[in-house]
């Protein structure tokens, strides 16, 4: 039986991709301090905010957040907190960050909720099961902020591409 | 030479990626508040700003919008904004979301918001940006030109 492959050529690869999300499984709000940065964020589920994929060759695996927050009412000032998208294992080429995300935030009384969205390209190996995840990355010292975990609102998208491609 | 498909059907196209982009035509300034009801938002000449597929296979579409926004008003003034799915997938799962927080006297602030959306083959799906009404109050400002406003989809049917 002939194969269909549109206007592909016959002598490559197949391009393929494969998609990951993962929303946050409850609705709550998590206060931290800078005693939390390096933490992974909650998913309000038990669980955590990340994705993981076992790819059969090597590709690039595109990663994307949304993230919410605002200031705790610890200072009437405004204070950076940063969300990070990572991997573990490292990546192929070593990495363990992919991107991190500044939010501008000030105390709750005055400025309310402020998404930030990221975006990383991770190069990974075949046969080695790789998950990306948010963390909490830098908040200065002495300031609260909160991070929202909520299905609406918080997500991290995956796309692999290019299986067997690169 | 043997093609190994996996599972794929042999009759239908090689699954390769779809993509869809609206972007918004009007280079002005366009202001709602909290009189305006929940509805797609517009590209500034009365037009929806979606984008749609009927997959030929199940897969995911991954929808990612951008937009500037801004208020005339002197305050810290929040809303949503996000992208809305109809029919729902086929997690039963409709309606994404951005939380926004501005004051004047900051000017254009950007927002990104990337979702994804498992569509089952043979149904026709659109995905809108939308304004849910969820408005504190005041004024909220969006600006409806090409370069800084768009909707575009990204669709990646099964293989495995």
């Amino acid at each position: 039986m002939p194969t269909n492959l549109g206007l592909l050529p016959s002598d490559k690869p197949a391009p393929i991709q494969r998609v990951q999300i993962k929303r946050a499984v409850g609705d709550a709000g998590y206060d931290v301090t800078s005693a939390n940065n390096g933490q992974w964020l909650n998913d309000a589920g038990g669980g955590w905010m990340g994705i993981a994929v076992t790819p059969r060759y090597p590709c690039y695996w595109l990663v994307r957040s949304n993230v919410m927050a605002h200031g705790l009412n610890s200072g009437n000032n405004w204070r950076r907190w940063d969300h990070a998208i990572m991997i573990t294992p490292a990546d192929a080429d070593g990495r363990q960050y992919g991107f991190v995300c500044p939010h501008q935030l000030f105390d709750l009384s005055l400025v309310e909720w402020r998404t930030q969205s990221g975006a990383a390209m991770f190069r990974l190996n075949a046969g080695t099961t790789y998950t990306a995840y948010l963390q909490c990355q830098y908040l200065n010292p002495n300031y609260g902020i909160t991070y929202y975990a909520g299905k609406q609102f918080t997500r991290i998208v995956g796309v692999l591409l290019g299986e067997g491609v690169v | 030479m043997t093609i190994n498909l996996g599972n794929l059907p042999s009759q239908l196209v090689l699954p390769n990626g779809l993509g869809q982009i609206a972007r918004g035509t009007y280079d002005g300034v366009n202001t709602w508040n909290n009189t305006v009801p929940a509805q797609p938002m517009q590209d500034g000449n009365g037009q929806q700003m979606k984008v749609q597929i009927t997959p030929q296979r199940a897969g995911w579409w991954v929808v990612h919008a951008e937009s500037i926004w801004q208020t005339p008003d002197a305050v810290w003034t929040y809303w949503h904004w996000g992208i809305y799915l109809t029919p729902a997938d086929a997690y039963g799962w409709y309606d994404d979301r951005n939380h926004i927080c501005v004051h004047s006297a900051i000017g254009w602030s950007e927002q990104t918001i990337t979702t994804a959306f498992r569509l089952n083959a043979g149904i026709a799906y659109t995905a809108y940006i939308w304004w849910p009404n969820s408005t504190k109050g005041w004024n909220q400002s969006w600006w409806g030109g090409k370069d800084y406003f768009y909707i575009k989809g990204e669709f990646y049917e099964d293989h495995e």
